[in-house]
């Protein structure tokens, strides 16, 4: 078979440059159901995972420990080493919180990374009183799970706590939603910052060892994410989702907002980049009514040192939207009680910081 | 020319050329250059050989950076990375022993998670090669073929920061030595080693800084610095009757570094990976200068990459071009 040089050259540059030039590019996403519902507490086997260690630690394993071989020692800048068994943190005086946990990979890229759990453990600062810290020295804990996974702790965030504020201070905990830890979330101890993000939260926690060192620690911390815990103000619509196709008519907007530095003090819905109007905040009442067990909770159970909505827990919201036929952008705020809200854009992906949060709607009549 | 005459042409069996895409569709998702065959031969000058081709890559599994195999999404207990991409594949023969190749490819990439549905197609990397044969140095036995292999692989047509991103976005540049053999009329044998340098030159992609709160996944205009690759290939044909040639090939990626930190649904072109593909495949050619392909590839061994298993359909034909040159 024989084909013209010429002829075969010419219409293949014309095929070429035309395919070059097309580029019929496109780019899709397509929600698979049509929006999160969300209760205030999130079940253990509906609670996101995610391992810090698992992405940067080769020959990652997670830990399989059993509370009877389990062990926690504290070193470093203190009076005595100590190392405790279970036993011996059990015989510790434990309180329990309620607590939205979130990743602090911007949630814009990692959606579902958050949930809201009671944890029961022991004041942490009553794990170091047996060790005896050296307060005039230390100035850091280093904090070591036993799947190689280290993050550090500023002592300010124990010893230096207004109890005015509505934060309490770090818990070494064994139990989650009322049962013991799970393998896949710590088991059998791993700590719980209040107000910090999910990698504060260190699992299948080891050693503490108290240092001088100021400087920032951890596997997080070495690979460029904040050294800053505390968790600060975001939001999220949760129904509808992205992309959506909804009939015109009433459609009921949801979502929730949480912040790490305090409570949340208003979430606000902006249409089409019309004014910012008011979203209704979940009723404590009805959350407990709703969840019974969440009063043994220090914060349900002492209502004059925790203002609802609590500091470091979500508020869950509502708003309602007449929508009229149309291609719609639904934008959410939340604004803390320091006045604090986010940002109209946000490009760092590692600082924990969240931009205000956007959708598409289809609104169809 | 009828088939009896072309085999009289050349008594030793060569294997086709087949469309890089071909391969491992979805390793060239991950950013990798696929892997071309037969290419240890050269075309004749003024020869041609055109291909067409399928791919339909999926998986719902992934392997991790320690070699585990989990799921591709979590909480998606079913296929979750789906490519399904069209190449076109070109050789023509330059001089005695030099042939030049192009290849464009359209990319469609699905993921899910669970809860949303990602999907972007986009034309793929434009990759140019230039194949050198060293049979006349004269040290290559008979029925043997060695040839250096150049190409340069070009993202023409990527939007790299959208999710999935079609592609890793950055100009790749690939050497290697091929040798072949023919067993007389009834089969083939190639092996091949190359190396792989992944540049850090994104200049021809069409990367955009994301719009905060609208782009979904898409952060920032990341630039990550992919890791050169060692790359191997090894082919066995065998003609049990006429028009049939059944083929089997096995391929290996191997990122100099080790793979150390993971990837996710959002994040399907890991900077490292390591992988072997092994598989088998049929080429028919009913009549003269027209061949139809298909071939079935697994991913029995992995580090950070996608366990999927690769199904390709292709259509191919060859002529000699006449004319002045």
């Amino acid at each position: 078979m024989t084909v013209d040089r010429r002829e075969f050259l010419r219409r293949g540059a014309i095929g070429f440059l035309g395919l070059a030039l097309t580029r019929c590019g496109y780019h899709e996403v397509q929600p698979l159901v049509a929006g999160i519902t969300l209760p205030f507490l999130t079940p253990v086997g509906d609670y996101y995972v995610k391992h810090g260690a698992e992405g940067s630690i080769g020959g990652w394993r997670m830990p399989d420990l059993r509370p009877e071989g389990w062990s926690l020692t504290v070193d470093g800048l203190v009076a005595r080493e100590v190392t405790l068994t279970y036993a011996d943190l059990e015989a510790l005086p434990t309180v329990e919180i309620v607590k939205t946990m979130q990743c602090v990979v911007d949630s814009n890229s990692a959606q579902g990374l958050v949930g809201t759990a009671r944890w029961r453990g022991v004041p942490i600062s009553q794990v170091l009183a047996l060790a005896g810290i050296d307060r005039a020295r230390a100035r850091r804990l280093h904090l070591f799970g036993a799947d190689g996974f280290t993050n550090n702790l500023p002592l300010t965030r124990i010893y230096d706590l207004d109890p005015s504020e509505g934060v309490v201070e770090p818990l070494v905990v064994t139990h989650m939603n009322g049962a013991p830890l799970t393998r896949e979330h710590g088991a059998p101890v791993r700590l719980i910052v209040h107000d910090g993000f999910g990698f504060s939260a260190v699992k299948w926690l080891t050693r503490i060892t108290a240092v001088a060192d100021e400087r920032p620690f951890g596997t997080y911390q070495d690979a460029g994410f904040t050294d800053e815990h505390r968790s600060p103000v975001f939001s999220r619509i949760t129904a509808p989702t992205d992309n959506l196709t909804v009939p015109a008519g009433r459609v009921e907007i949801t979502g929730f907002a949480a912040s790490g530095v305090e409570g949340i003090e208003a979430v606000e819905v902006s249409i089409d980049d019309g004014p910012w109007l008011p979203a209704a905040l979940a009723d404590r009442a009805a959350v407990l009514a709703r969840h019974p067990e969440l009063a043994s909770t220090l914060q349900f159970s002492e209502r004059d040192r925790f203002v609802w909505p609590f500091r470091a827990v979500w508020a869950l919201w509502t708003f309602a939207w007449d929508a009229s036929p149309g291609r719609h952008r639904v934008r959410v705020r939340a604004i803390d009680r320091t006045g604090t809200t986010q940002p109209d854009r946000d490009l760092e992906i590692s600082d924990g910081v969240n931009a205000i949060a956007s959708i598409r709607v289809e609104v169809k009549s | 020319m009828n088939r009896a005459t072309c085999r009289s042409r050349t008594p030793v069996l060569r294997p086709r050329p087949w469309a890089p895409g071909v391969a491992g569709l979805c390793l060239a998702i991950l950013g990798a250059v696929s892997s071309a065959r037969a290419q240890a031969w050269t075309q004749a000058p003024g020869h041609v050989y055109v291909k067409l081709a399928y791919g339909a890559a999926t998986a719902g599994e992934q392997y991790g950076f320690d070699g585990r195999a989990k799921l591709y999404a979590d909480d998606v207990y079913a296929p979750a990375f789906y490519d399904r991409s069209v190449y076109l594949y070109a050789e023509a023969g330059l001089l005695p022993a030099l042939s030049a190749s192009v290849s464009l490819p359209y990319k469609r990439v699905i993921v899910r998670d669970s809860a949303f549905r990602y999907a972007a197609g986009a034309l793929g990397d434009l990759e140019l090669g230039l194949r050198q044969s060293l049979v006349p140095l004269g040290f290559v036995p008979a029925s043997g073929a060695l040839a250096v292999n150049l190409k340069a692989s070009l993202p023409t047509g990527y939007v790299r920061n959208t999710v999935p991103a079609p592609g890793a976005g950055q100009v790749d540049l690939t050497g290697s030595l091929d040798y072949g053999q023919g067993f007389g009329g009834w089969g083939y044998g190639q092996v091949g080693l190359g190396y792989r340098v992944r540049t850090p030159w994104y200049g021809l992609s069409t990367a955009v800084p994301c719009q905060p709160g609208q782009d979904r996944g898409c952060t920032a205009d990341e630039r990550p610095d992919h890791g050169d690759e060692v790359v191997a290939r090894a082919e066995l044909g065998v003609r049990p009757w006429g028009p049939v040639l059944l083929q089997g090939m096995g391929s290996a990626v191997m990122s100099v570094a080790a793979p150390t930190v993971g990837f996710a649904v959002g994040q399907t072109t890991p900077t490292h990976q390591r992988y072997v593909k092994a598989g088998a495949g049929v080429l028919v050619e009913p009549v003269a200068h027209l061949g139809l392909s298909a071939q079935v590839q697994v991913t029995p061994w992995g580090r950070n990459t996608v366990k999927s298993v690769d199904f390709f359909f292709g259509l191919s034909t060859d002529f000699d071009l006449g004319g002045e040159p």
